[in-house]
């Protein structure tokens, strides 16, 4: 039979739980913001590029490299507490790599959905940084994760030597926006592995307090509903962006399905 | 020819009125001889003006008509108003009605961009259509720049393994030539001038650019901008000495042009070389041996290592020391092309259009064809910013188009 301690425990444990998980929420947004700014200000930068453009030039997927292959992939790693994280993984083997995907393109097609899969990331083009060939955390520093281990893998190669300066600024934007698109897979798969626990918990707080014979008024969360119709929010509102993009993106689709074979990236680490 | 018939006829219409004017043409005298004394060149030029009208009046007369129908700048305010894709187009109706009607509604930005284009080409292709003699010639000369482009285009797109048939739609069409499909079998740039390039009109500018390397993305960028180079001093050439264009006002504002595009694209290539593979034996071939930095700017630019190092060598023409002052260079971290400051790009732009708009101001030249066309390249890659802002939401750089009417 179980005592009103007890019961105070599993509520104040089922209060900490949602705290964390409101948390978790408000990581969830910012990273949201950060990408769509990150985004916003490279497809701007990408166009004051074709502006400035020398050669009546027009920057954008004309000029893509037919070989292009992923720089970066992405790691699985699950930890003790079955929240899955997702790490940015550098695919550049020095020397002889070719290309990859040229980000600005490629970025919003990975926003199509909040579960962005390994399979679809790891054809995003970030520089490799560095000489390190392990997985490493989100690359803070900016600016080592800019240079690449092998130049010649660089993307913007494909335009030109000689291209207009906004081009590389639009590339860093497109760049900077992929360390928060993991963190944001990682959210929300920590998010998903706390509302599990919210559920049982407040499953079992309600068990408790039938037996306890105490009435509670307040419904248990419904987090499940939240989750996806903010989800749902948040892709119509990139949906909803503007032609280009979403031109951009179909091109993406069918330029990812020529792709040979995309290189999963997924040693999970236990 | 005109120039000879020119030339007597100076001299001939000239000494009589001198000699035997009555009373009632003394006035005229005086005039005419104020206005023809100083030089004989200038006398050329004046007279020239008479017969320039039997050969390219007609051209002239239809280039001012295009340049009329450009947008001024309260179009342009009405077209950063726009909410929609949709309000642009409307707003572009009158000048772009015929090529926009059969645009379906979703469209994209480069849409716009592909169908003024089209417009530029139509127009141009009708004025080549109608010019002859030297004229033809010298808009000929404007094609080659395009065919350039093209030819980078086609074998960058090659090396990328693109499809070519794709490639050659995006090829833009006023530097079609013949043997363009042909550049795709090119793998290094001897076998792209001995295979396909010798029979067309960019084999000139090839002379001293013939060397065995391979077609990758450095050696392409040296290619298209040697013959960049190439091109700019035959052009230059061939408005200076060309008999039918030496002394004439044509001949005067295109070396002031062509000078300044020079400069532009040197100074350019040296800010765009920095942190590249570029090396500096070859970066200073690709300098244009014409303009005002000639000799000596472009001296002190082939060793330039930064943005502060390129503001010295520009220092020696205090426009363009103006213009660095203006842009955002040399602010740490290469600040071209953000913020809401006016890049260098932006200025060198609006520089171009105030030649070409000041270009209007002559008449009897063929200048005016280059200002136009010019003038509605940037009008199309205005429109395309203007669209671009408007589809990604972003009106606070809308401003940024460069408009001189």
């Amino acid at each position: 039979m179980a005592t009103q301690h007890e019961l105070d425990e599993l509520q104040d444990k089922l209060n900490n739980l949602i705290i964390n998980y409101l948390d978790l929420f408000d990581k969830y947004q910012a990273s949201r913001a950060e990408i769509s700014r990150a985004l916003s200000d490279g497809f701007l930068n990408l166009a004051q590029a074709n502006f400035n453009a020398p050669n009546r030039v027009r920057y954008g997927q004309d000029m893509y490299d037919n070989r292009m292959q992923a720089l970066r992939g992405v790691g699985i790693a699950v930890n003790e507490t079955d929240v899955t994280a997702y790490i940015l993984k550098d695919l550049t083997s020095p020397p002889e790599v070719v290309d990859s995907e040229k980000a600005d393109l490629e970025a919003p097609s990975n926003l199509d959905g909040p579960d962005i899969g390994p399979e679809k990331e790891e054809v995003s083009e970030i520089v490799g940084q560095g000489d390190h060939d392990t997985p490493k955390e989100r690359p803070d520093d900016s600016d080592a994760a800019l240079t690449l281990a092998n130049p010649k893998a660089d993307p913007l190669r494909w335009f030109g030597i000689l291209r207009p300066m906004a081009l590389g600024t639009a590339q860093k934007n497109f760049l900077h926006s992929l360390p928060p698109i993991m963190e944001l897979v990682s959210t929300l798969s920590d998010i998903e592995y706390h509302e599990k626990d919210i559920r049982s918990l407040s499953q079992k707080v309600r068990k408790m307090r039938e037996e306890l014979g105490i009435n509670f008024i307040d419904e248990p969360v419904e987090e499940t509903a939240t989750i996806s119709e903010l989800d749902k929010l948040s892709i119509s509102k990139d949906g909803a962006g503007d032609e280009a993009i979403e031109d951009h993106r179909l091109e993406d689709k069918k330029s990812h399905n020529q792709q040979p074979e995309k290189p999963a990236e997924t040693p999970s680490k236990e | 020819m005109t120039r000879r018939w020119s030339e007597e006829v100076t001299h001939h219409g000239e000494t009589p009125l001198a000699i035997s004017a009555p009373d009632q043409l003394s006035s005229i005298n005086i005039n005419i001889n104020r206005r023809f004394h100083p030089t004989s060149a200038l006398n050329t030029q004046i007279m020239e003006g008479l017969f320039f009208n039997i050969h390219s009046g007609y051209v002239e007369g239809i280039v001012r008509g295009y340049r009329n129908s450009l947008l001024t700048s309260s179009n342009y305010s009405n077209l950063t108003q726009c909410e929609t894709l949709e309000d642009l187009k409307l707003q572009l109706t009158p000048s772009y009605g015929e090529q926009l009607a059969n645009v379906a509604s979703p469209f994209p930005t480069s849409t716009i961009a592909a169908k003024a284009t089209e417009k530029l080409v139509q127009d141009f292709r009708y004025l080549r259509a109608q010019a002859t003699g030297a004229l033809a010639k010298f808009m000929d000369f404007l094609t080659y720049s395009y065919m350039i482009d093209n030819v980078a285009l086609l074998i960058t797109g090659t090396l990328h393994e693109r499809d070519t048939k794709d490639l050659l739609e995006r090829c833009h069409p006023l530097g079609f030539f013949e043997g363009l499909p042909a550049l795709c079998v090119a793998s290094n740039i001897e076998e792209l001038y001995s295979i396909v390039l010798v029979e067309t009109p960019l084999a000139p500018f090839f002379k001293d650019n013939l060397r065995s390397a391979d077609l990758d993305e450095l050696n392409i960028e040296i290619v298209r901008n040697t013959l960049y180079k190439s091109y700019l001093e035959a052009f230059h050439d061939f408005c200076t000495t060309d008999p039918a264009l030496s002394g004439t006002p044509s001949a005067e504002l295109m070396s002031d042009i062509l000078g300044f595009e020079a400069d532009r694209r040197a100074i350019n290539i040296t800010l765009n070389s920095f942190g590249t593979e570029l090396s500096k034996s070859d970066r200073k071939k690709l300098y244009p041996e014409i303009g005002k930095l000639h000799p000596e700017g472009t001296l002190m630019l082939s060793r330039a290592d930064d943005p502060e190092a390129v503001r010295l060598a520009i220092e020696i023409v205090g426009e363009y020391r103006y213009f660095f002052d203006q842009g955002g260079i040399g602010q740490g971290g290469g600040g071209i092309g953000g913020g809401t400051q006016k890049s260098l790009e932006d200025i060198f732009y609006q520089k171009e259009m105030e030649l070409a708009k000041g270009t209007f101001t002559h008449h009897f030249t063929f200048a005016v064809v280059y200002a136009w066309l010019k003038l509605q390249e940037q009008e199309i890659r205005n429109i395309t910013w203007i669209a671009e802002c408007i589809a990604q939401n972003q009106k606070d750089r809308i401003g940024n188009y460069i408009s001189v009417f």
